[in-house]
């Protein structure tokens, strides 16, 4: 058989019953009327579809829906039972899901982030996975990357602040001028540092973080230009970056560095360094120009870093996107523990299964006065799934609760601080897959008494009061594959 | 059986079928419809009375080495849709070339 005649009766299955056979000949038919060609054969999966779902209207599925709900009413304990299974499963893998969307998947909230690069080196013969950089190579590479738009350096350090009240100390951040205009975020008031700025003899300056701003000067608009002493040092404050603007993570306030161009630090590789990539730049180019750069770098000072210290400490440069050297330490542990929870989903969907298949031995009665009715085989399977579908849906709203709440508690009992943690949360990605696991959930532990599901011997359900059923068989090897799940 | 409504897609099936076209693939190419399209519009009007399906006859497609069709043809009923199915379209047409047809209704 040709594949565009095998793809017809493949998706055959989903044409009901009665109007299946005359449904393949008709399309058997056609394609052999018109060549038979793969492309026309892929039309037969929407007519069968639109087969399958035209008795599916919205008032339909709604009493559907409401007959479901009235069924799992019945059973209040069976239902608590599945329900708060399926919440668990899903509220697990939602909270999971939420941390590896906001540290994994989220870009970064700067604007046009894809071309933040973070600009450092690595040292494997050292057992060091990043070596940043010195004020000298810092100087070295600033004067020479074409690769980059824009290059700058910080280092992370707490900030005593000396107001009208008690000194305050503060997380803050020593950097290089160019650090605002890298990633991309201009000041709410004021300006940010100018080129200069962060060389010896330069007035002292600083820039406030939105909490600290609000907090410690109270919303103060004329902040700006004022003076305040910052590590005994009195400063003029020249801007205050915007709300949610946290960069480093735990910086409030940001003041400049002090660099001597006469006579740079050499050997020190302390600060880290940013860059935003130049229009049409790559990452692997730009780390290729950045080699090369260091290699040059080493020949002007081998007293400092040697070609030979180079070689032996496997000193190389290591650019790669920004978000990568926040995240590369828990991206690995985060998918390990999004799959254990997916298991753990798994095993709860085995279970509600389970309960569902028990269930459903206990209503081929209601089975049989259903089927003497009228009701077809796709109205039960119908009455099936909107039964799971509704309790996984359920199940899925509490999950959702339980992760909402469960989430912060996960990040507090972490071994290691998780990078990015200010920006895990519920939102509409997290949303979505929430919905699309509970649809999963249901449709998965809905299926087994759907397959499960044989048309009941009518006289015998109805005289025995439901012992007779010839779906017992069935039901039975469906619950061992279930155990052995 | 629900309501028959005659819309835009059912009407230019019929009149396709009634042009001719008597075949599903044959409907499908003279409307530009897909199958998804095509198919249960055609399905609409059978049930609703305005189109009748047949077999063709097995031994004669046999005969030619093929499967046989099925072949589609408008009711008594369906020809008497016809004039309903052409105003339909011919109100579509008229939207499709009238410039500004919001312009008028507020004028």
């Amino acid at each position: 058989m040709d594949a565009p005649r095998l793809w017809v009766r493949s998706v055959s299955v989903l044409v009901p019953g009665p109007e299946r056979e005359e449904w393949v000949e008709e399309w058997d038919g056609e394609l052999a009327a018109h060549g038979g060609t793969m492309a026309q054969a892929w039309g037969a999966l929407p007519d069968a579809w639109c087969l399958r779902t035209e008795g599916w209207t919205m008032e339909g599925m709604l009493r559907d829906v409401r007959a479901a709900g009235k069924a799992l009413a019945r059973k209040p304990f069976f239902t608590a039972l599945a329900g708060i299974t399926l919440a668990v499963g899903i509220g697990a893998n939602t909270a999971i899901y939420s941390v590896v969307d906001g540290v994994l998947i989220d870009p970064l909230p700067y604007p046009e982030s894809g071309a933040l690069v973070s600009v450092n080196h690595t040292a494997p013969g050292l057992g060091v996975p990043v070596v940043p950089h010195s004020e000298g190579s810092y100087l070295h590479y600033l004067e020479r990357f074409r690769a980059l738009s824009s290059f700058a350096v910080f280092d992370e350090d707490n900030v005593n602040i000396l107001t009208a009240g008690a000194p305050e100390q503060v997380g803050g951040a020593v950097v290089s001028h160019a650090f605002f205009d890298v990633l991309g975020t201009s000041p709410l008031l004021g300006r940010g540092f100018a080129v200069g700025e962060d060389r010896v003899g330069a007035e002292p300056v600083a820039v406030l973080g939105y909490a600290l701003w609000q907090q410690t000067f109270g919303s103060d608009r004329g902040v700006v230009g004022r003076s305040v002493e910052m590590d005994g040092v009195a400063r003029r404050v020249v801007g205050v970056m915007p709300e949610g603007f946290a960069f480093p993570t735990a910086a409030g306030v940001w003041v400049p560095m002090s660099i001597d161009d006469a006579d740079p630090d050499l050997g020190s590789f302390n600060v880290v360094g940013i860059g935003r990539l130049a229009p049409g730049a790559t990452v692997e180019g730009a780390n290729t120009e950045m080699q090369d750069l260091l290699l040059r770098f080493s020949d002007a000072h081998p007293d400092e870093i040697s070609r030979d210290v180079l070689e032996q400490a496997g000193f190389r440069a290591d650019m790669k996107p920004l978000k990568d050297l926040y995240v590369s330490d828990v991206r690995q542990a985060l998918w390990v523990l999004l799959g254990t929870v997916g298991f753990v989903l798994l095993i709860a969907c085995a279970n509600v299964a389970n309960l569902f298949l028990v269930r459903a031995e206990g209503r081929q009665r209601e089975q049989a006065l259903r089927t003497a009715l009228g009701a077809t085989r796709a109205d039960m399977v119908r009455h099936y799934l909107a039964e799971s579908l509704t309790l996984a849906l359920g199940g899925g709203v509490l999950g959702l609760a339980l992760a909402s709440v469960g989430v912060r508690g996960l990040l507090k009992l972490a071994p290691v601080a998780v990078p990015r943690s200010s920006e895990i949360g519920i939102d509409a990605s997290v949303l979505l897959f929430t919905l699309a696991v509970s649809v999963g959930a249901g449709l998965f532990f809905g299926l087994f008494p759907i397959l499960s599901y044989r048309r009941p011997d009518l006289s015998g359900a109805l005289k025995e009061g439901g012992r007779s059923s010839t779906g017992g068989k069935e039901r039975h090897r469906a619950r061992s594959v279930l155990v052995v799940a | 059986m629900g309501t028959f409504r005659m819309t835009q897609i059912t009407a230019l099936v019929l009149r396709a079928v009634a042009a001719g076209h008597r075949h599903g693939f044959d409907v499908m190419e003279a409307c530009g419809l897909p199958s998804g399209t095509a198919y249960p519009a055609l399905r609409r009007l059978e049930r609703a009375g305005l189109l009748r399906s047949r077999w063709e006859n097995t031994a004669a497609a046999h005969a030619e080495g093929r499967p046989r069709r099925r072949t589609y043809e408008l009711t008594a009923q369906g020809r008497t849709a016809l004039p309903d199915a052409e105003a339909k379209l011919a109100q579509v047409r008229r939207l499709l070339e009238d410039p500004s047809p919001v312009q008028a209704r507020g004028a």
